[in-house]
């Protein structure tokens, strides 16, 4: 790496780069954030409902290589918020993050797509995917906010914590179930999957907030 | 872009967008298809010759009846009448709308027949 211009982000300068996307689309700062918005109004691409896409080709979306559309299942679309959300915002880290790489590469015919497709070894497709997803979960779950809901709600576990240390529970055991509550209680804040909400507190190391 | 250069779908874009409704939530609020809809704002789809069904879509929309707007909307309309929108997207089109990247559920690759019918899924829609 990088063969294609595909370069290694670090966690921070995803973060960095989803702060500068929050700060100019999302300036005041709301939570959950309007994402679908985002895309449809600031960035005008159009976000594309596909029959079948996840079941035929097992892809629940992508974003065309003009940067113009984003396809979405339609399934996802209508049915399942927390995946439509996170997909939306996938797509954009491709299209924040990946922009030259989209802008460096020529396809001039259908084949010469699959070519491509093939020839894209798995370390570069897998270290595009990974920071897009990093990038996703910072937009829709910021670092500042995500850290004062979490201050805000650490006392609803306290009780069960205190038990747990009466019991002589080791902490790393009774850590995984706080960690769970605390996603649980957070999800519908952000509209967020339970995945997201348990990646997001675990990348930002949140966990040391829990005694 | 100068509204007397919008096409139908141009128009009827602009008008959701300036309600403040994604696709999504116009076609929730109006029970709507969004598939369709995003077909006739990209100009896929012949916008309704129908007057009942075009002011169905002017309410939704918030175009107020006998406005300069309301008399817009009926003459793109009119006038898209007479463009027949491709039914299938030429190469050329559809290369510029696949996908660079993009991961599969469960992460495997795909395969040249199934990147085949991704095309005309795409193709499609």
């Amino acid at each position: 790496m990088p063969r294609m211009g595909i370069g290694f982000l670090s966690y921070d300068v995803i973060w960095q780069k989803a702060e500068e996307f929050l700060s100019k689309y999302n300036a005041e700062r709301k939570i959950p954030v309007p994402i679908e918005e985002i895309i449809e109004f600031a960035f005008h691409i159009n976000i594309i409902p596909v029959p079948n896409l996840a079941s035929v080709i097992e892809v629940e979306g992508f974003t065309s290589s003009n940067l113009k559309d984003i396809y979405v299942d339609e399934g996802v679309y209508s049915r399942v918020p927390t995946r439509y959300r996170f997909t939306l915002a996938h797509e954009m880290g491709h299209i924040i993050l990946h922009r030259r790489f989209f802008e460096r590469v020529k396809i001039n015919s259908i084949v010469s797509w699959m070519d491509f497709y093939d020839k894209l070894e798995n370390f570069e497709r897998n270290a595009l995917e990974l920071q897009a997803y990093d990038f996703a979960g910072l937009v829709l779950v910021p670092r500042a906010n995500l850290k004062n809901h979490v201050q805000d709600i650490l006392s609803r576990p306290i009780p069960s914590i205190r038990a747990a240390k009466n019991l002589k529970i080791l902490r790393s055991k009774y850590l995984p179930y706080v960690i769970e509550e605390l996603a649980t209680r957070l999800a519908p804040i952000y509209d967020g999957s339970l995945q997201t909400m348990t990646k997001r507190l675990n990348f930002d190391k949140l966990s040391r907030l829990i005694p | 872009m100068a509204k007397e250069e919008m096409s139908f779908g141009e128009f009827f874009k602009a008008m959701r967008e300036r309600r403040g409704l994604t696709l999504r939530k116009f076609c929730v609020e109006n029970g709507l298809d969004p598939g369709n809809i995003s077909k006739l704002e990209r100009g896929i789809l012949p916008p309704p010759q129908s007057r009942e069904k075009l002011g169905e879509y002017a309410g939704f929309l918030g175009i107020i009846e006998g406005s300069d707007e309301w008399y817009e909307f009926f003459d793109l309309a009119s006038a898209d009448a007479g463009r027949i929108p491709p039914d299938i997207m030429s190469d050329e089109e559809l290369v510029r709308k696949l996908p660079l990247v993009f991961r599969t559920i469960r992460g495997q690759k795909v395969s040249r027949e199934k990147l085949k019918k991704l095309a005309e899924i795409v193709r499609r829609s």
